[in-house]
């Protein structure tokens, strides 16, 4: 049985293709985190599945029932949404109880035991005869959450649920909803911009980049092995350098040059077919390090202290790229400094699609053992 | 106003005594600006305090120009108006009308707006103008053609005719709409996604979120249909079935030896105004609301 199964989902606008052919495939149970960019389409995947719009083209289906144009309450979803939507002029227990009624046909004992329940989970006992005005917004958004859960759907959908949150209370939350998806293990898809947010709460997470989805992968194989350009670049803090150069072979080594630097590859063979000669290289800046007669060499431009390390921004050949360095490390603006690249987590792209065309790292990710071809391909086109 | 900007206010004034305009009561050295303020509301309100001191006048008192107290009749004209000239039945007359149009108005108008928020249709935009065009057309306008229409369907002298011109209204369907429009898109998703019906959800939560600008148009509307004349003159022909506003000239024809009996029309009068007062008084919060004016 599965969750959510999408099949080539497209949602035009007028002139807008918000949504541009996704293939998604929630498994029954997990929770899935849509990932990307502001205008990228992730709310409108989002309300396509939930019955908000209706598709352009593609289907839907949730628990292995064809709902593409179900309405909204005949597909046992509950939303959860960023700005939390809850009634201003209800208290918290009569907002958890005004969908239930029409949604659900539980008695009013039944209702009253789901609400305890919910309320004792998420620790709002002594809110419910607030009314919204009289909560924060961290109370408002466990209100909101607990109105989904009692109603025991199928499938959360949620939008950009910790959005309003302060950084403190978002990282509260989010630890809350991660041990309160391994208590319910309802099918979840959950939808942020945030990509440390994606990265803790999904058990894999699904990055969209204009309309289409580039890679479905667990965090640490998106983290290790990107697909493509855009999510090397989109995943991380700060994300993944990429730099243009030009691959030269000799034998079975090979080393990818730009300017006067010049990175080698090990076990080159490996690199997928592609046109031309000129790649682009991808490194993350943690994977970077200081060692004297170094294959690169930069000049330093930005430092940024981030307490457990040095973040270093300058350029190397033409390009910027960062570096993340011990914390207290010696830098200054202006200075130049030798740089060297680990060899086994080097990254390739094609300089045209933006596919990986190579990961050094020999085995990647923890999840290996992942099926290969049902969830992970999407390429750009 | 609270007493402590009344301090601050008075502290200010020691420094730069009379050159700042106090906007707090009490403060003294203000009388000046105060005297004016009591005449000016004496003014505006002397056509009501006239008619009421009228009110209690016998003829001769009335047109005695000089008197200016309360007069000899006291209460007596009350009474007659009561007693002798049916004043109780046009005032529930007009509360009858009143009730009926500020109901069906806004259950009318709510729903127009409710499907001019909540519901996709073509010319969406083109309706809400046409809408918006009527109010060119006030039911004095349309007299004629709308008294025709009464005859040819027969409701002329019923409650149908009475009240069916004023049901529909731009101005409440144009306030309701712009309310609605400022509910977030997302709680109308939030009970579509939790089956609520369309219905259900004006009853439970867009009335609910709209009680102050209901409160506030309903006042508005009850006070402009009880002070409807021209209409009903019009439509209603039977003197028992006729409203306040019409009953009031009846009065007029009162009085003996060519001398209008002003003390008794003064009496009428002060009674017609009332119950629009009392619906002032009343919801005078969400009357401010409705418009804004709150602080
Ligand atoms: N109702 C609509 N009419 C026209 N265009 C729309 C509509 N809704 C969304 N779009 C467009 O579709 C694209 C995707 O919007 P969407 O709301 O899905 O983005 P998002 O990924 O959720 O972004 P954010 O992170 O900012 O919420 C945007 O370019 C947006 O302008
Ligand atoms: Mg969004």
């Amino acid at each position: 049985m599965t969750g959510i199964t999408t099949t080539d989902l497209v949602k035009r606008f007028d002139d807008v293709t918000a949504v541009d052919g996704v293939d998604l495939n929630v498994r029954e149970g997990e929770f899935l985190v849509l990932v990307g960019p502001s205008g990228c389409g992730k709310s409108t995947t989002l309300r396509l599945l939930a019955g908000l719009e209706s598709p352009t083209a593609g289907a839907v289906e949730i628990a292995d029932e064809d709902v593409t144009t179900a309405s909204p309450s005949d597909r046992d979803v509950a939303m959860v949404f960023q700005n939390y939507a809850l009634y201003p002029h209800m208290t918290a227990r009569e907002n958890m109880t005004f969908g239930l009624k029409t949604a659900t046909d539980f008695s009013a004992d039944a209702v009253d035991d789901r609400i305890a329940e919910a309320a004792g989970i998420l620790d709002i006992e002594d809110l419910l005869d607030r009314t919204p005005s009289a909560l924060s917004g961290g109370e408002q958004q466990r209100v909101a959450i607990g109105r989904a859960l009692v109603r025991d759907p199928e499938v959360f959908l949620m939008d950009e649920p910790l959005s309003n949150l302060d950084a403190k209370l978002r990282v509260q939350m989010r630890a809350e909803l991660a041990e309160l998806h391994a208590e319910l293990q309802t099918t979840t898809l959950y939808v942020t911009h945030d990509q440390v947010e994606a990265m803790t709460l999904g058990d894999r997470v699904a990055v969209m980049y204009d309309g289409e989805i580039q890679q479905i992968a667990p965090p640490q194989q998106l983290y290790d092995a990107p697909e493509t350009r855009f999510v090397a670049e989109f995943i991380g803090s700060p994300g993944m350098n990429t730099v243009e150069g030009t691959l030269k072979r000799r034998g079975d080594a090979a080393h990818v040059t730009w300017g006067e630097n010049s990175l080698s590859l090990p076990s080159a063979g490996a690199v997928k077919p592609y046109a031309g000669d000129r790649v682009v290289l991808g490194v993350r800046p943690e994977d970077l390090t200081q060692e004297m007669g170094g294959p690169l060499s930069m000049e330093v431009t930005v430092t940024e202290p981030l307490g457990d390390s040095l973040l270093t921004r300058g350029v190397v050949g033409d390009t910027e790229m960062e570096v993340s360095l011990p914390p207290r490390s010696a830098v200054d603006v202006g200075d130049v400094l030798s740089l060297t690249a680990d060899p086994q987590r080097l990254h390739l792209f094609d300089i045209e699609t933006g596919a990986a065309l190579y990961h050094s790292a020999e085995t990647v990710g923890s999840d290996a053992a992942e099926p290969p071809v049902a969830d992970t391909q999407r390429s750009t086109t | 106003m609270s007493l402590d900007t009344e301090d601050t206010a008075v502290g200010a004034r020691e420094n730069e005594p009379l050159s700042v305009i106090s906007d707090t009561r009490l403060v003294p050295g203000q009388w000046r600006v105060h005297l004016g303020l009591i005449g000016s509301i004496l003014l505006m309100a002397s056509p009501l305090l006239l008619a009421f001191v009228m009110s209690t006048q016998t003829v001769p008192e009335v047109y005695d120009i000089t008197n200016v107290g309360i007069g000899s009749d006291g209460v007596a004209n009350y009474v007659e108006v009561f007693t002798t000239y049916g004043m109780a039945s046009y005032m529930f007359n007009s509360l009858v009308m009143s009730i009926v149009v500020t109901v069906a108005k806004i259950a009318v108008s709510l729903l127009a707006a409710v499907a001019l928020v909540f519901y996709d249709f073509r010319f969406k935009n083109a309706i809400f103008f046409l809408i918006l065009f009527t109010l060119m057309f006030p039911v004095p306008v349309r007299i004629v053609p709308l008294y025709e229409m009464m005859a040819a369907l027969g409701w002329t002298n019923t409650l149908l005719a009475l009240t069916g011109p004023y049901v529909a209204s731009a101005t409440a369907v144009f306030l309701l709409r712009q309310h609605f429009m400022s509910i977030p898109d997302s709680l109308v998703e939030s009970a579509k996604v939790d089956g609520v019906g369309p219905l259900r959800f004006l009853w439970d939560v867009l009335i609910p979120m709209s009680r102050g600008m209901i409160s506030g148009l309903s006042v508005i509307t009850f006070i402009y249909a009880w002070n409807q004349y021209l209409w009903p003159l019009i439509v209603v022909s039977d003197q028992n079935k006729q409203v306040v506003q019409v009953g009031m000239k009846y009065l007029q024809s009162v009085g003996n030896a060519g001398q209008t009996d002003w003390g008794l029309i003064m009496a009428g009068a002060v009674l017609t105004l009332l119950p629009p007062l009392l619906a002032l008084v009343a919801f005078r919060g969400p009357l401010l609301e409705t418009f804004g004016l709150s602080e």
